[in-house]
C-alpha cells in the first residue's frame, strides 16, 4: 500500500533557515544543514527546500545546501526558488536534486513545465502554487514571486493547465494560513484535488497533529508539508506519525 | 571498482554519494566506456525509456552492457535502469530494451482513486531469499517514483512484489542481474543496506 507522506519544508534566506507568517515577518530558525540531519534521523519522508529571497535570480543558495545535504540525507530532496531556465534544472538534478519545484516561471511560460517534464521525467517536476483567499469573489487569487505579484489566471484553470503540460505533483500553499498554525485550508486543498488527478502536497497552517489528521481525513492528499510545527517546539515527523497511526493513517515502515 | 552508468539526465549524485558514504570506490562512466576492469555495474536512471535506449545505442553502449553481463559480474538496474533490462518498452515506443531479463515495460493500470506517477513509500513483499536482500526485513517500505512497471515473461525472475492498484514487480533478478523499481539510494537505512550487499556480491567465479 502506498503510504501518506510527511515532509518538513525548509525556507532559505541568505543561507539561513527562516520561518514566515503569511509570507512575511521572517524569523531566523537555524542552520539548514543541521536541521536536515535531524529530519533524516526523525523519519521524514522527503525534504523540501525553498529559497524565498525575493527577486532571487540565482539557484546558488540551493546548490550550496544540496552539496552538503545530499551527502548525509539518503531520501528524496526537492528544491525550488529562483529557477529561471532549463540549465538551472539540469544543474540541480546533476547535483543531487530528485525533484524541482517551480512557481513564478510557470505563469510566464507553461511550456516550461512541458519541457522540464519531457527532459527529466514528469515525476521530478513539482509545480508550486501560492493561493490567497478572496472573500469578495468567494474564490482564491494566485500569487507569484513569493506572494508579491498577483496573477490573473484562476486556480482551477492554472491547475488544469499544469497537469496538461506534464506537472508530476502539485504543491499547494495557503498564504493566509502560512505560519499561523491554525490548521490547513481544507477548502483550498479540495479545490485543487477536484481539478486534477495528480499527487498533492499541501502546505501552510499545521499547528498541531490534529490539524494534520483533519487534512488527511478530509482530503485526498498524498502528503502534508510542515514548517512551523517542526521548527518550533520539539515536534518531529516520528511523533506526528505515531499520533496519526491511531487514526488508520498509514506511514512508511523502515524498522 | 564499481561503474555507475551516466545516462545524461539522471540524478547521479545521490547514487554516488551513497556509495561514497558506504566507502566503495566508483567511477561515473558512459556505457560505451564500460570494460571488464569494473567489478560491478549500476545503471541508475530516471527519464524516458525510448530516449534512454536511443542514447545508449548511439555509441553502442548497449552492447558494452550486454558484454559486461556475459562475464557474469553483478549488474544492478535502478528504476528506469531496471526497466532498460527488459526486452522492450512501451514508453514513447514500443522500443527494444537490453533484453537481459525477458519481459516488457508498460504503463501501470489505475482507477480514478489512484494517481500516476506512483510516488512515495510503498512496501515490498519478498518472494524468495537473495544475497542482495540479506538483513532486510520483508514488507518494509522503499521509495518509488515511476509510472511504468516490469511485466515478466517468466515469473521465476520475480523477487519482490508491490501493490499499487494491482501487484507489480518491484524487484526482478536473473543470475548476475538484479533490478529495483524503487530507489535504494533514496530509501534511507535499508536502501543503503541493499547497495552495500550488492557491492559485496561476488557472482563471477
Amino acid at each position: 500500500m502506498l503510504k501518506k507522506r510527511i515532509i518538513p519544508v525548509q525556507l532559505l534566506l541568505k543561507n539561513r533557515l527562516v520561518k514566515t507568517k503569511k509570507f512575511d515577518k521572517f524569523l531566523d530558525v537555524g542552520n539548514p544543514i543541521k536541521s536536515s540531519k535531524i529530519y533524516n534521523d526523525s523519519d521524514a519522508d522527503e525534504l523540501i527546500f525553498l529559497n524565498i529571497e525575493r527577486g532571487a535570480s540565482t539557484i546558488d543558495p540551493l546548490l550550496s545546501i544540496l552539496e552538503e545535504v545530499s551527502k548525509v540525507c539518503f531520501m528524496p530532496l526537492a528544491l525550488g526558488g529562483g529557477i529561471k531556465n532549463i540549465d538551472d534544472l539540469k544543474t540541480l538534478f546533476r547535483r543531487g536534486a530528485d525533484k524541482v519545484i517551480i512557481n513564478s516561471i510557470v505563469y510566464k511560460n507553461y511550456d516550461f513545465v512541458e519541457e522540464a517534464s519531457f527532459l527529466f521525467g514528469k515525476q521530478s517536476v513539482v509545480v508550486s502554487i501560492d493561493a490567497k483567499e478572496n472573500l469578495q469573489k468567494n474564490d482564491y487569487d494566485l500569487y507569484s514571486e513569493c506572494g508579491k505579484k498577483k496573477e490573473i489566471i484562476s486556480l482551477q484553470e492554472h491547475v488544469v493547465r499544469c497537469e496538461k503540460k506534464g506537472a508530476g505533483e502539485i504543491f499547494i500553499n495557503s498564504i493566509d494560513q502560512d505560519g499561523m498554525m491554525k490548521g490547513y485550508d481544507i477548502e483550498l486543498i479540495n479545490k485543487v484535488a477536484e481539478n486534477c488527478s495528480l499527487p498533492i502536497i499541501a502546505c501552510g497552517g499545521a499547528g498541531n497533529f490534529n490539524h494534520m489528521k483533519e487534512a488527511f481525513e478530509q482530503t485526498n492528499i498524498s502528503a502534508l508539508a510542515c514548517g512551523s510545527l517542526f521548527n518550533f517546539g520539539d515536534n518531529n515527523p516520528i511523533r506526528a506519525k505515531s499520533f496519526l497511526q491511531n487514526y488508520n493513517l498509514n506511514f512508511k515502515i523502515v524498522k | 571498482m564499481i561503474a555507475i552508468i551516466d545516462n545524461n539526465y539522471s540524478n547521479l549524485k545521490s547514487i554516488s554519494n551513497a556509495l561514497g558514504f558506504l566507502n566503495f570506490s566508483y567511477e561515473i562512466i558512459k556505457a560505451e566506456d564500460l570494460t571488464d576492469k569494473y567489478s560491478h555495474t549500476i545503471i541508475p536512471g530516471v527519464g524516458n525509456f525510448s530516449k534512454a535506449m536511443k542514447d545508449l545505442k548511439k555509441n553502442k553502449g548497449d552492447k558494452k552492457i550486454i558484454q559486461f553481463s556475459n562475464t557474469k559480474k553483478p549488474i544492478m538496474g535502478i528504476c528506469l535502469g531496471m526497466q532498460l533490462l527488459a526486452s522492450s518498452g512501451d514508453e514513447s515506443g514500443p522500443v527494444n530494451g537490453l533484453n537481459l531479463i525477458p519481459g516488457f515495460i508498460k504503463k501501470i493500470s489505475i482507477d480514478k482513486n489512484h494517481f500516476l506517477p506512483h510516488i512515495g513509500w510503498n512496501s515490498v513483499k519478498f518472494l524468495k531469499d537473495h544475497i542482495v536482500l540479506d538483513g532486510i526485513k520483508d514488507e518494509i517500505d522503499f521509495y518509488f517514483v515511476h509510472s511504468y512497471s516490469f511485466n515478466l515473461e517468466n515469473e521465476d525472475f520475480a523477487l519482490g512484489k508491490t501493490f499499487y492498484y494491482e501487484n507489480f514487480n518491484s524487484i526482478v533478478t536473473k543470475g548476475n542481474i538484479i533490478g529495483f523499481q524503487f530507489h535504494p539510494e533514496k530509501s534511507q537505512k535499508y536502501g543503503l543496506r541493499i547497495l552495500k550487499n550488492f557491492c559485496n556480491w561476488k557472482t563471477a567465479c
